[in-house]
Parts: structure tokens; sequence; C-alpha cells
């Protein structure tokens, strides 16, 4: 017996077949191995947007199909073991959170892939956003450095969310802007990460109207920490997909190389190595489920403290999965003929892209502070969110 | 996984605790708290009458032969609200083993002989599975059951039988005859423990515990009425067994209630620090993925309650996250680990001994080795 108040752990059979639809467009029509030196082509962007995958995050009133977390983490995840995940999230579910209400003139445009969106976020710290901004005339100017900018580099709009520069007279409150990459190109300095698809973004005095705040006047606090801790989920269903597929990539190699006679995957020292990596990444696949399942049902602190564990567990899995999987390739694994190295960069700057696990852990300590000295069950215990 | 309880979970969920809260007697829950799977004969089986009561023994039996009829997401609240109440583990093997086995393989006769004393705890069950020579190659077992008119006359020896010394009756695998596969020849037998020529040595381990044993078989003669299923063909029944642990095989929530009592520890021995608590913090984490894992695979609807061979996960993190957990408790308090600090709140806690206790779970059921084994043949295609 289900009543319309029940969760749901699982995807549904259509959720599934749209996963299984987008798998089946990206191995047919975009291959790894033609897109390794652009992942993510202009066209492969508006496949996606024929296929309703762009609007799927967006809310019905927008023009959107409204999905919610338990999509965005399934499709994420597809994307991920395609390496093709890369701005999906960002220009997609983080944007609708970050805007609020459904602006359709905004978000058309982002929906058919007409046009794209980036947003400046600091995922270390929902309450620090990189850029403050100061009133100037009817308008504002915004300043900041080292903002890591998610979505695809050469987006043409920015959203930034910003907080009232420490000098300035009159505080007010966290605002979300929308800026012209084109129009402010001279004073937004970008630069490229490890993987070659983040980028970090300097703001030095870009002069914005009063219209560019966008999601109406108010505190925008409580939209970028749940914009911020969506980002976060969606990392982390990345993640696992690529360490899905790095699995997949080993298992398969394991099966043909042979050494002293035999297939390598025959060792049994080679098998439990295998194991590990596979137990690893089904358990952060479940946990990333499970908390994309209860995301908009939970409190301010435990939806933080969720996304930020279950980034990490993945984070953790994808680390171990891609040393492992250059390990049992060997020297083939190193080499650039391979992605092997494609999957284990960007692992790498995911893991990084909200501070790594120092400041993973004194978040989840912060929290576990705030939350009371023994039990740190604000975030954790399911009891605290009925 | 609380939060993903339907309405009528939760209402199942809130009688369940209702009960462990009035009638689970705080010095049972104490004894679990302090010595873990470690009780008495005695106070196991007034609880037991309490359950049978109830109407609550049978957690995992069909109502036809006196159990609940539960379904598979009620035995899971009901494992889940026991762990967290400190409640003892159900009468072991009888209810998730030897019960089932005969529900499924045994003739009417077996089980009207069996299944009543089974539930109300009057006759308790040992099994009878390895060997001195056969332990994860349990196909290899050799303690040979030879059949004598209407019996059956059993030689060799099993180990590692726990209970053992307390139990009536032992339902085991025995070899009927020499095939060429090692799995062909083996039967499934239940025998009494008073048979004559059948002598149980307890080992000590070197917890100072002996709650296993060896079991040394001289002309032990068995009625072929107590073979189960048919002769020789006993390996299926035993790989059986093994899907049957799918509740316990996680220990998920048995692992929740002992990290809160860590964290209580912690907390109440001034263990502040942020070492300790990054720790705390890592487990919690695994333990919340680890269920989000268990859950995923009992109640995804195509798979339809059945668990494949990657359920062997479970296991392999499971256990290793229980034992993790009794490693930190022991950390926290340190030198007198084996018997608390005489004074709140670890009094009476065995931390120590609970700890070397664990360590079998790594090894009993399938060693963590045979399940690696097991996924990588089963899932990996190795």
């Amino acid at each position: 017996m289900s009543t319309e108040t029940d969760l749901a752990f699982f995807f549904s059979a259509e959720q599934l077949e749209i996963a299984a639809t987008l798998d089946r467009l990206l191995s047919e029509r975009w291959p790894l191995e033609n897109r390794r030196a652009d992942l993510h082509p202009p066209r492969l962007w508006r496949d996606l947007a024929e296929l309703g995958i762009l609007g799927l995050p967006f809310p019905e009133a927008a023009g959107g199909l409204g999905g919610g977390p338990l999509d965005m983490v399934l499709v994420t995840e597809t994307l991920g073991r395609h390496l093709a995940a890369s701005p999906y999230v960002a220009s997609t579910a983080v944007v609708s959170t970050l805007i609020g209400a459904a602006d359709p003139a905004l978000t058309g445009p982002l929906m058919s892939a007409a046009s794209s969106c980036a947003v400046a976020l600091d995922l270390s710290d929902p309450h620090s956003c990189g850029a403050t901004y100061k009133q100037s005339g009817g308008g504002f100017v915004i300043d900041g450095s080292c903002v890591a900018l998610f979505g695809p580099a050469d987006a043409e709009l920015v959203l930034v969310p910003a907080r009232p520069a420490p000098t300035s007279v009159n505080a007010g409150p966290a605002r979300v802007f929308l800026l012209s990459a084109s129009r402010d190109a001279s004073r937004i300095g970008k630069a490229r990460t490890l993987d070659g698809l983040s980028s970090h973004l300097t703001l030095a005095g870009v002069p914005v109207e009063r219209s560019a705040c966008v999601g109406g006047e108010c505190d925008a606090t409580a939209r970028i920490a749940a914009a911020t801790d969506l980002m976060l989920l969606g990392y982390a269903a990345e993640a696992v997909g690529l360490g899905k597929a790095l699995l997949q990539r080993t298992v398969d190699y394991v099966k043909v190389r042979k050494q002293f006679g035999v297939t390598v995957g025959s060792f049994q020292a080679i098998q439990h190595r295998l194991v590990e990596m596979f137990t690893a990444i089904e358990i952060a696949s479940a946990q990333v489920q499970s908390t994309a399942a209860q995301f908009q049902h939970a409190t301010e602190a435990r939806r933080r403290g969720l996304a930020i564990a279950t980034k990490m567990f993945a984070d953790e899995a994808g680390r171990n999965i891609a040393r492992e999987a250059v390990q049992l390739h060997g020297g083939m694994g190193l080499t650039s003929e391979l992605d092997v190295g494609d999957f284990f960069k960007r692992l790498l700057t995911i893991r990084m892209i909200d501070g790594g696990r120092k400041a993973q852990k004194s978040s989840l300590l912060h929290l576990r502070n705030v939350s009371g000295p023994v039990h740190s069950s604000q975030w954790r215990g399911a009891e605290t969110l009925l | 996984m609380e939060i993903f309880d339907t309405a009528a979970d939760r209402a199942f969920r809130l009688e369940v605790r209702a009960f462990f809260a009035e009638h689970l007697p705080d010095d049972l829950r104490r004894a679990v708290q302090n010595l873990g799977n470690l009780i008495d004969r005695p106070t196991l089986m007034k609880w037991h009458r309490v359950l049978l009561d109830k109407g609550w023994a049978g957690t995992s039996w069909p109502a036809e032969y006196g159990g609940t009829g539960w379904s598979l997401k009620q035995q899971y609240i009901y494992e889940q609200e026991l762990a967290a109440a400190w409640g003892p583990w159900a009468l072991p093997f009888a209810f998730d083993m030897v019960g089932h086995l005969l529900m499924k393989f045994g003739t009417p006769a077996q089980r009207e002989r069996y299944l009543p004393k089974m539930l109300t705890g009057e006759e308790w069950w040992c099994q009878g599975f390895s060997e001195p020579g056969a332990g994860s190659d349990l196909a290899s077992l050799s303690c040979r059951a030879e059949r004598q008119g209407d019996e059956y006359v059993i030689n060799g020896s099993k180990i590692w039988q726990t209970l053992a010394l307390e139990a009536d009756m032992m339902f085991g695998l025995f070899r009927t005859q020499r095939a060429e596969r090692k799995q062909q020849g083996i039967s499934v037998f239940v025998l009494d423990m008073k048979s004559p020529g059948l002598t149980v040595q307890p080992i000590r381990l070197f917890d100072g515990i002996e709650t296993v044993a060896q079991c040394f078989f001289d002309n032990v003669r068995v009625p072929a009425s107590q073979l189960i299923g048919t002769e020789n063909e006993g390996w299926s029944i035993a790989k059986y067994l093994l899907t049957l642990e799918r509740l316990g095989i996680a220990e998920v929530a048995r692992s929740k209630a002992a990290l809160r009592r860590a964290e209580e520890l912690a907390f109440a021995l001034g263990h502040q620090d942020v070492l300790t608590q990054s720790k705390l913090d890592d487990l919690d984490i695994e333990i919340q993925a680890l269920e989000a894992a268990e859950y995923r695979m009992l109640f995804n609807p195509e798979a339809n309650g059945e668990l494949g061979s990657e359920a062997s996960i479970l296991k392999l993190r499971g256990s290793a996250l229980r034992q993790q957990i009794a490693e930190i408790t022991v950390d926290l308090i340190g030198l007198h680990s084996n018997e608390g600090t005489g004074r709140p709140p670890t009094e009476g806690l065995d931390a120590a001994r609970q700890y070397i206790n664990l360590l079998k779970v790594s090894i009993y059921g399938g060693s963590n080795e045979i399940q690696r084994n097991i996924v990588a043949k089963g899932v990996l295609g190795l």
C-alpha cells in the first residue's frame, strides 16, 4: 500500500527508459573515441535538448519536464559513464534552482540549447560566495576572485551568487546576478582546470543593471544553498558513472590481456581487487540514489550533510577505482592511447572541486558541532526528517 | 531507511517499537549491549516466550507453520527495530535456516515432527557443515553417512558448531556417495545430539569462551526418515540455505546501534577531539551507504526479493563495518576494555571480548575471500 506522501526510492520504469534512450544515443551517435578532443560538441548538446534531457530539471511552469533529484542523478550517472556529464547539472538543475521562480524567457533558450548558462559557486561553503556586489548608481558592480565556474566554458550566460561587499554602506541580502559572458568579456577572466572542462573565473568590477538580479530582490541564501547541495550531488552521481565505466573497461581488459600464458583476470589477486572496485562503486551508487530520493524532503542541515557525505563517499570510491584501473591496465593505463586517463583526470578534478576531503570533513564536523555535542542527528538520523 | 516507509510500514514500525519499549526487559537490553550475542539459554528462552505469546516468534515463517506471515519489508523493519532496541537475536539456526529448509524440502511428517518444537524453542539446533578438512572448500566434505537397512551410520567429524553443547538437534551435510564431482553425493540429515557415538568437544577460543565445538561421529545411527530431500542431492539444499540469509547478511541495524553506543561513549569519556569525531563520521557515512545498498537490493521491484551474487558485497562491507565499530569502541575505552571502566557508562561493557567475538563474522557463512570469489565469478564474469 502506498500513499501520496510516500517517498520513492526506486526509479520508475519511465525514468529508466529515459536513461536507456540516453545511453543508446551516446553509444551510437557519440562514442567517446570520436569525442576525446572535444567532449561536449554543440551538436551533442542539441541532441540532448531534442531528447528532452536539457529540459528535464526545469519546472513545468517554465516549459520543462519538472524532474527532481532522482531524475537528475540517473541522467548524470548515465552521462558520466560516457564522460559527457560535465556541464549538465550546472547548466540545468542548478540554474533552475538558482533562478527560483519560473522565467521562461531565460530558461526556454537553455532547454532548446539555443543558449547556455554557467554558474559560479563555492561548493565548499554555500554561505561564502566568492563574489561580492556593491550598489552603484541604479545598479551594481560585481567583484570576485577565483570563483569556480561550472558549466560550459563558453557559456553565453553566467549566474553569479554574490553577497554585499564588506565595505558596502548599505549591506543587502545575498543575490544572484545574471551576467553576459560576451558583453562583460573584458572584465571576466577564465582558466581551465586539469580535466579541461571546468573553469576558474575572476570578476573585476563588472557593472550590471538592477534587472540582472534574478529571482527577485529577496534574499537568495536558501536558493544558493540548495543549488550548491544539488551541484555536490550531481558530481557524486557523475563520479559514480565515471567509476562504473572505468570498472567495466578494466574488467574487459583483464579478460583479454594474457601473461604467463593465461588471462590476467584468471588470477585471484586481480579478481579480488576488481571485486573491491565493484563493491565501492555499487554502494556509492546506492548512496547517491538514496540521497537524491530524500533530497527535497530533508531539512537544510540534513540535506547539506547528506550532500557532502555522499560526494565524499563517491570521491573516495572514484579515486580508488581510478588508481586501480590504471594499475590493472599496466603501462597501457598510463598512455593517452587509452581513455583511462581521461576518466582519471575528471575524477581527480571532481574530488578537488569542493575543496577535497579536508574541506568536506571540516564541513561535516561543523554540522556536528552546530547540531549538538553527542549526536549529529540533525543531519543524520531519519527521525529528524519527518 | 525509515524515511522510505509507507504509511502502512510506519504504522507497523511504531507497533513493533512500542512492543519492545514495553516488553523488552532492561537487564536483557544491557546484556545485549555489553555481551553481544553471548546470552545464556534461560535468559534467551524467557524472552522467546514473550515473543511466542505475542505471536512473533517465527518472524520469517508463514502463518501456516505458526509464523507471523510477514512480508519481507515487515521482517526488515522488525529487525531494524529489534537492533535499535538492543533486543537479542532470534534463536540461532532454527528460524532462518533449518526451519525454511524443512518447509521447502522436508516431508509433511518431518515438518510435523520438528517445526512445532522449533517454534516454541523447546528444541535448539546447531549446524553441521564445516569439517577439519573442508572449510572454505565445503563441497570436499568427507564425514560419511552409510546406508544400513533403515538407518544411516555416520563416521567422521564436524567442526565449528556454534552452540553444539546447548543444542538438542543438528542439521548437517554428510557424504553418502563418492562421485567424480565433489558436489555430487552429499546429503542433508537432521539428527539428535544425544545420539550414542556422538561426542561434542568444546573449542576454547582466545577470548576464553567456549561457544563453538568439534563433533566426533563414531558409528552414529540415524533413521533413514531423517534424510532431508533427495539422497546425494544435498548440495543444492546447501546453496538454498545461503540465499536465506538475506536480512541478516549485512547487520546494518546492529552496526547502527553499536555506532550510536560508541558515540555516547566518546562523549561520556571526553573524546571530543577532531580525530575521533572524524572517524565516527566516516563510519556513520559507511553505514548510511551500506544501508542504501542493502535496501536497493532487498526491495528492488524488478528483483522480486531474490538476491543474486552481488549480495555478497553486503556481507563483505557489513562484516568489516561491524569489526571497525568494535575496534573504535575498544580504542575509546582503552585499557579497561575487557571490563569497562567499572563505572558508568561502560560498567559491565566487555568491549574487548565483543571485538574478539566479532572477528568471526568475516570468516563464517562463507569467508570474505569466498564472497569475493562469488562476486568475481557471478557478477564480473571472471
